[in-house]
């Protein structure tokens, strides 16, 4: 198994880096090339790119896990999120993608400076990006160590051999070897997932005699309850799927990624083509995740309780009872879920770093200093991620999972921006609206940790037993009311 | 395409329905397979509403 997985993964690596390099023919001159590929990106490639930058290794470990111990419920969790997102894409998505190259926006700070006229607005979302985003990148490192780990190959090895991934595949073409590497590395996370699928099917349910009403009644029968019905509670749901629903418009390495389709056509097709990506990963997964609970649950001995107290190992045990080439498959595949996330939200953090602090902050900035700075940028992000995964502080994950909390205050002034961005300029004195609106949706997110804890900030009920995201879009909304008022008079 | 809008926020908020515990009992008493048909087809429903709305955003020109 070890042998076959380092065998696949290198062939991954050699396939991604040939892709990597073929794609500097596209690459021109300039920070708008680097960042955002000259906004001339075709939509089958930008659909690939958004759907490997938002889907990570959470879906394959993380969603298969929540839906063995939870059941049905974790379908919808991930559903809504879908469903807001395309109507997000197709209400304000083509504003932000027209608007993007009118103005020239290149990073998403950069872009809420200028909707509000305002630097301030630039250099604080910059540093929200690297306050939440980084402990995630870090997140993405420690899941490939510990694929790795898991095979016997060594934690740190796995980690390194993220970072040099990522690094390399962001150094060779910027945005462009990204969005190659993203597309070739979302085939593989689909296609694996359908591998393991169709051998789920096809060999391991039969293996235990389980047909569609033996599965049906395992499942409405487990030790958790009918995990055909709806078993979370109301704050779970609600916590955990508000601020996925807003994750478009808030994470900005998927916001970054409605710049790039060259016209309107690649546009309406990443949209398109993502929704399908999206609805069938989801499917998969989540089919995995019943699937396999009912054959634990039917096949009886420990696995079922273990699986239950730790369902991040759901997946990996899974993997243990198929063909080792198949397993090899399916981990290059988690793990290029991974590296994708981490390369697209390392370049974006680093365009915001570029664009909206080292620019505003230096008095002459010129196209060739600023690459540099931008390579450098990178390369410290990277570091800063692999030196915490390194070093497995613990809080990283727990860090990384209110990350997406983090960003919900920028949803708000993000709507309001684009939507008012055809009407009259925001006066100078209103321009603290967008700023305290961030700062009120984070104090409500510090008050929710400190009370409830990391783990349970966005999930326990904090007010009317309404858990803390619901509090975080009112706050955040309530403060940019006078702001959405006076643009309408 | 205010409407449409107006619908898509709808469909949205329908997620959410099967959190109270009448109506989930009541659909998966219906069928076993209530619950993940029911969100199946809000977000059938939902992309169908987005392209749809993509489609006017865009001036018409991805019909």
């Amino acid at each position: 198994m070890r042998e076959l997985y380092i065998a696949v993964l290198l062939l991954f690596f050699m396939a991604g880096s040939i892709v990597a390099w073929l794609s500097r023919r596209f690459i021109g001159r300039g920070s708008r090339e680097f960042f955002v590929g000259g906004y001339r990106v075709g939509g089958f490639i930008s659909a690939m790119t958004y759907a490997a930058t938002t889907y990570s290794a959470f879906m394959m470990v993380g969603l298969v896990g929540l839906t063995f111990t939870g059941g049905v419920a974790a379908l919808g969790f991930e559903l809504v999120y879908l469903a807001a997102t395309v109507i997000i894409l197709g209400v304000v998505g083509p504003t932000i993608w027209r608007e993007a190259r009118r103005r020239g926006w290149i990073s998403p700070s950069e872009m809420l400076a200028d909707l509000y006229g305002s630097n301030v607005v630039g250099i604080g979302v910059s540093l929200l990006y690297l306050f939440t985003l980084v402990p995630y990148t870090s997140a993405q490192l420690k899941g490939v160590g510990e694929i790795f780990s898991s095979i016997g190959l060594g934690y740190e090895y796995g980690v390194l051999f993220a970072f040099v991934a990522t690094a390399f595949w962001i150094l060779v073409a910027g945005l462009w070897s990204v969005a190659m590497t993203d597309a070739f590395q979302g085939i593989w996370m689909l296609g694996s997932s359908i591998a393991v699928t169709i051998w789920v099917v096809a060999f391991l349910l039969p293996s235990a005699n389980i047909d569609y009403n033996t599965f049906i009644e395992s499942l409405s029968g487990s030790s958790s309850g009918d995990l055909l019905s709806f078993t979370w509670s109301p704050q779970m749901f609600l916590g955990l799927t508000i601020p996925w629903i807003f994750f478009a418009l808030t994470n900005p390495q998927v916001v970054q990624r409605l710049y790039i389709p060259r016209d309107e056509r690649s546009y309406a097709r990443t949209v398109k083509y993502f929704a399908l990506y999206g609805f069938m990963y989801t499917i998969i997964c989540v089919f995995l995740g019943m699937a396999f609970r009912s054959y634990v649950a039917l096949r009886g001995g420990d696995a079922e309780n273990i699986l239950l107290k730790n369902r991040d190992l759901v997946t990996p045990y899974m993997l243990t009872l198929s063909h080792p080439l198949l397993a090899a498959v399916a981990y290059v595949g988690i793990t290029a879920a991974a590296i994708s996330t981490a390369n697209s939200i390392v370049l974006t953090v680093s365009s915001s770093v570029v664009r909206d602090l080292y620019e505003k902050l230096v008095v002459k900035p010129n196209e060739r200093a600023s690459r540099i700075a931008a390579v450098s940028a990178i390369l410290i992000l990277l570091t800063l991620a692999l030196a915490s995964s390194m070093m497995r502080i613990g809080y990283i994950v727990e860090l990384s999972v209110i990350s997406s909390a983090g960003l919900l205050p920028l949803a708000p002034i993000t709507i309001a921006g684009i939507v008012g961005s055809g009407r009259r300029p925001i006066k100078r004195g209103k321009l603290l609206y967008p700023v305290i609106s961030i700062l009120i949706g984070e104090s409500i997110l510090i008050y929710a940790v400190v009370i409830h804890g990391v783990s349970r900030a966005l999930t326990a009920p904090l007010l009317f037993s309404l858990p803390s995201p619901v509090w975080i879009v009112l706050g955040s909304t309530l403060a940019i009311i006078p702001l959405i008022a006076e643009r309408k008079v | 395409m205010r409407s449409m809008v107006l619908l898509g926020t709808a469909i949205i908020c329908l997620f959410y329905i099967p959190m109270f515990k009448w109506f989930s009992e009541l659909i998966v008493s219906t069928s076993r397979v209530g619950i993940i048909l029911y969100w199946i087809g809000l977000t059938v429903i939902s992309i169908l509403i987005g392209v749809r709305i993509l489609g006017k955003s865009l001036g018409g020109e991805t019909k």
